[in-house]
């Protein structure tokens, strides 16, 4: 008993939230499956998944809003209620109350000091271009609006956890970027991790690890590059080379099985964008065209959804 | 809990209609009993309208209540660091609080009248 409470101790200190053996049934059918996975302090996690997948559901159960059928989903040890701050796919917003109201209602229920409150407000109506709308009812505001404030409000909390469900997927592309060096900063000042659950591939990408999430069950947890692996290597093709001393070249230099097809050479790499560059250092002047095609996370899940590849095995084996 | 009742008197007092209706009910009887003290209909009523209010008020909480839970307020509220029956509590205050005014009113009023 002496021995393993300390260890115990120290693998509670590591990890933030952590979710076991999470199942749930919702409607008849299982919404999650055997979830397991843990989300540690200052990480940028990305849950990516297809509509329909979970991640919702899977939000939902890790903010402590919905209750699991079978497992649990505890927060350093105690219950995740009032810890993970969650901004859901359909906005939590009082429709009768202004955008900075709502913000303001929110961060007394979640105790954030009045002065720290004001500012915060200030800062984030900035960030998401609300300031024009403050003063304006939630119902007064368009889809879009309501999603960022929507954003605002989980963030508005100050948890050390903030999800955010689906709602990065549509954001424009400047907000966007903003949001993120946001993100960035907050977790590398306070320590704060963020979850993002999206069905977008190059918002799962900019995170530092992915969990994969199909039909309810997590079928990945790693790097978004190595997920990506799983559709393939990269696909270069080099076009319209006239010059059959230069073909026959590159074929020699090549180490891979290269194609050939109305004088376009086509072949698979690992790392294509390195191989492109010193192509063209080499070859530059004899080469009309070069079409690199990286495979996308989607294509990736679509190999997963389609079974073309077995899921990896971090997950327990299925419930009897 | 008391920041959430706050916000929900906030919201219902921008309802200006119902919330004209809600005053207006006990001022209009005790007004009544004070033109006309003799009528014994409006004795009855007199004596009905706090149940009448209390009961007004809790269905306007009530509708209050169930399109915050319906619209997918609740689920905000829940996630923050509240008790779960935050939310029910919370109206109860609320419409406590109004309840409480609309006697006000129709006491002073009845206490002109003794």
């Amino acid at each position: 008993m002496t021995t393993t409470l300390p260890k115990l101790y120290t693998l509670l200190e590591m990890s933030l939230l952590r979710v076991e053996n999470l199942s749930m049934r919702t409607g008849g059918t299982w919404a999650l499956w055997d979830i397991n996975i843990e989300i540690s302090e200052g990480e940028i996690t990305a849950i990516f998944g297809r509509s329909g997948s979970g991640k919702s559901a899977l939000a939902r159960v890790m903010g402590g809003i919905d209750e699991p059928t079978s497992g649990s989903a505890v927060w350093n040890g105690r219950e995740t209620i009032g810890r993970a701050s969650v901004a859901l796919d359909r906005p939590a917003l009082a429709p009768d109350l202004t955008a900075y109201e709502n913000l303001d209602m929110f961060a007394a229920l979640w105790r954030v000091p009045r002065r720290k409150r004001t500012r915060e407000i200030s800062f984030l109506l900035e960030l998401f271009k609300l300031s024009d709308y403050s003063a304006a009812k939630a119902r007064q505001l368009s889809t879009g609006m309501l999603r960022r404030l929507e954003i605002a409000r989980a963030l508005v909390a100050d948890a050390p956890l903030t999800l955010f469900d689906s709602l990065l997927d549509n954001l424009e592309p400047d907000i966007l970027e903003k949001l993120w060096d946001h993100l960035l900063t907050l977790r590398r000042t306070e320590n704060k991790s963020f979850v993002i659950f999206t069905s977008r591939g190059k918002i799962a990408e900019m995170c530092s690890r992915i969990a994969v999430i199909h039909r309810g069950r997590i079928s990945f947890v790693g790097r978004p590059d190595d997920f990506r692996r799983l559709a393939g290597e990269d696909m270069v093709v080099l076009g319209d080379i006239t010059n059959p001393s230069v073909k026959s070249r590159i074929k020699d230099q090549l180490s891979v099985v290269v194609q050939e097809e109305d004088g376009f050479l086509s072949f698979r790499v690992s790392n294509g964008e390195r191989m492109v560059g010193d192509l063209l250092a080499e070859y530059g002047s004899d080469l009309s065209c070069v079409y690199l095609k990286r495979p996308s996370l989607e294509d990736a899940l679509e190999v997963v959804a389609t079974g073309g590849i077995p899921v990896m095995a971090n997950v327990s084996e299925e419930k009897a | 809990m008391l920041t959430l009742s706050f916000y929900n008197l906030k919201r219902m007092a921008r309802r200006r209609i119902l919330i004209l209706g809600l005053f207006a009910l006990p001022l209009l009887v005790a007004l009544s009993r004070l033109i006309m003290p003799e009528s014994k209909v409006l004795l009855i009523i007199a004596w009905v309208c706090p149940f009448l209010c209390a009961a007004l008020v809790a269905a306007a909480f009530f509708v209050q209540y169930s399109m915050d839970k319906a619209l997918g307020l609740h689920d905000g509220v829940l996630n923050a660091p509240v008790k779960e029956g935050c939310p029910t509590w919370s109206s109860i205050i609320s419409g406590a609080a109004i309840f409480a005014i609309q006697m006000i009113i129709f006491s002073v009023i009845l206490g002109v009248l003794k």
